[in-house]
């Protein structure tokens, strides 16, 4: 019985334990995306990193009125070294015209109706 | 390599909600693009069943179902952009020299899994096809300047069309600007009339090495009455996939992209440029989906296609598009394919005919936040 996981065994997994982490490639030194055992760029071993305080980039953001009515949720587009994440930022009283470009980090991951959800947080320097 | 010719293609009523079984929901196209064109089934060589269903083998089921007993017998899953795949591995099949003729067909039902690529974890929670919708559209405005009424015209133009196609699912309806304006926001900046709808439907094609045109023509007139081949020849094609997750697909959606790399492509082996296309039919499942294939397609320069939505140069999405008609995921590319064909032999079923006829036509189709591509170029 083959009993090692991969990486996108142990991203889920991870995920499921509120671990925040990224394929890291150490050849190109890069975070690569999908979560698999090969870099798509070099083909050599990724590891999983741990990115709970790494900070990224708030490229864009949006309202999500289908799922939720609520203003203080605001979907976001993170970039965080090469990977672009969909997450969510909770935040009373947001302005948000002002959040593009802002520098954040996962609060919070795991799992909501069977799917994987990234909670960010405004890092204020 | 054989030239391939499309000689047949029916597409069935789209609509959500009956209890109608996949396979049977597959006759509706398949049979009667057989009795339309009398084309011999001991004669085909390939059944292709486009599909993201889970049925389990489909394409023999169906085959069985019609009385072919083919060589090649497979289904072809890429979610929205497996109909024209599936073209592309019949065309490849038949130019090859494997087969003479092969018989295409997309089937869907409303609940198919194709809604959602679950596998996407680079989504998060937002795993429905409109977040990366409103993604897109969001980008396209702030980047090039598209405007919220060019970008709204896409739906009104599409319904509008839709109303002549009598088996659209959004036949019935009409919208102006002002009610596209103002339809629910599902995700910003995305309305509700932006969107289209998943249904259920079928479309069937069929396809010959060119060259056996007369060999197969002969077949059937002496068998029977009232039926015929009309024979277009697809001159171009383009397939590309660059990646499958959205953290992947946008920062190459709006760089080079699948679509604009298969349209180049599909140019280069028609031997045409954009300048030379009559009719085209544009993946809009979302409407800055359309302003994004004019570009691809190279009708204006990247960051234009807002500009190119009043147009009436090239004829576009006739039979009312994705918006207009509905969107069966693996049904689509075929009946983007089967309203080109029957453009260009001036026989569409959709009553908006053209004034003029069209000699060159292109179905631009998408797959997952266009992170796959194709384009066929088919010509009169």
């Amino acid at each position: 019985m083959h009993t090692k996981k991969n990486n996108h065994q142990k991203f889920i997994e991870y995920i499921g334990k509120g671990r925040f982490v990224l394929p890291y490639c150490k050849e190109c030194r890069k975070t690569i995306w999908p979560p698999t055992d090969n870099c798509r760029v070099c083909l050599n071993n990724l590891s999983l990193k741990n990115y709970k305080n790494k900070q990224g980039k708030i490229l864009e953001f949006f309202l999500d009125k289908y799922n939720n009515n609520n203003a203080n949720i605001i979907m976001i587009l993170v970039k965080l070294d090469e990977v672009i994440l969909i997450g969510s930022l909770h935040q009373d009283n947001t302005n948000r015209e002002n959040i593009e470009g802002k520098k954040v980090r996962i609060k919070k991951c795991g799992f909501i109706d069977k799917k994987i959800f990234y909670q960010f947080e405004i890092v204020n320097n | 390599m054989r030239k391939v010719s499309v000689v047949g293609g029916v597409t069935s009523e789209f609509r959500k909600g009956t209890d109608i079984d996949i396979a049977h929901i597959a006759l509706e196209s398949a049979v009667k693009l057989l009795k339309d064109t009398g084309f011999p089934r001991n004669l085909i060589d390939a059944v292709i069943v486009s599909s993201c269903s889970s049925d389990q083998y489909l394409s023999s089921v169906i085959s069985e179902m019609i009385g072919v007993t083919p060589k090649i017998s497979h289904r072809i899953d890429n979610l929205c952009n497996s109909g024209t795949n599936a073209i592309i591995s019949a065309f490849s099949y038949i130019s090859s020299g494997l087969c003479d003729s092969a018989l295409i067909i997309g089937v869907e039902k409303s609940n198919t899994s194709g809604k959602i690529f679950s596998n996407d974890f680079s989504r998060g929670q937002y795993s429905l096809p409109i977040f990366w919708g409103a993604i897109y559209k969001k980008i396209h405005m702030k980047r090039y300047g598209s405007t919220e009424e060019q970008i709204c015209q896409i739906p009104v133009n599409n319904y509008l069309k839709a109303k002549n196609n009598k088996n659209a699912f959004n036949r019935s309806k009409s919208v102006n600007l002002e009610q596209v304006l103002n339809s629910r926001v599902l995700v910003e900046p995305l309305r509700l009339l932006e969107c289209c709808s998943i249904c259920e439907g079928s479309s069937s094609i069929l396809l010959i090495a060119d060259e056996k045109f007369p060999f197969f023509k002969s077949k059937i007139t002496s068998n029977k009455r009232n039926c015929e081949l009309i024979p277009v020849l697809i001159k171009g094609i383009g397939q590309q996939t660059n990646c499958a997750s959205f953290s992947n697909a946008i920062t190459d959606i709006f760089a080079q992209g699948s679509a604009r790399m298969a349209a180049q492509q599909a140019y280069k082996m028609a031997r045409i440029s954009p300048k030379d296309v009559d009719i085209a039919e544009i993946h809009d499942a979302f409407s800055i989906l359309e302003i994004l294939g004019y570009e691809d397609l190279g009708f204006v320069n990247k960051g234009d296609g807002g500009t190119f939505v009043y147009q009436n140069k090239i004829s576009i999405n006739l039979r009312g598009g994705i918006i207009g008609c509905g969107h069966p995921i693996g049904v689509t590319g075929i009946a983007q394919a089967v309203e080109i064909y029957e453009q260009l032999i001036g026989k569409s079923s959709n009553t908006l005919k053209l004034n003029r006829s069209p000699h060159v036509g292109v179905v631009h189709n998408l797959a997952a936040a266009g992170t796959s591509g194709t384009v066929l170029i088919m010509e009169s």
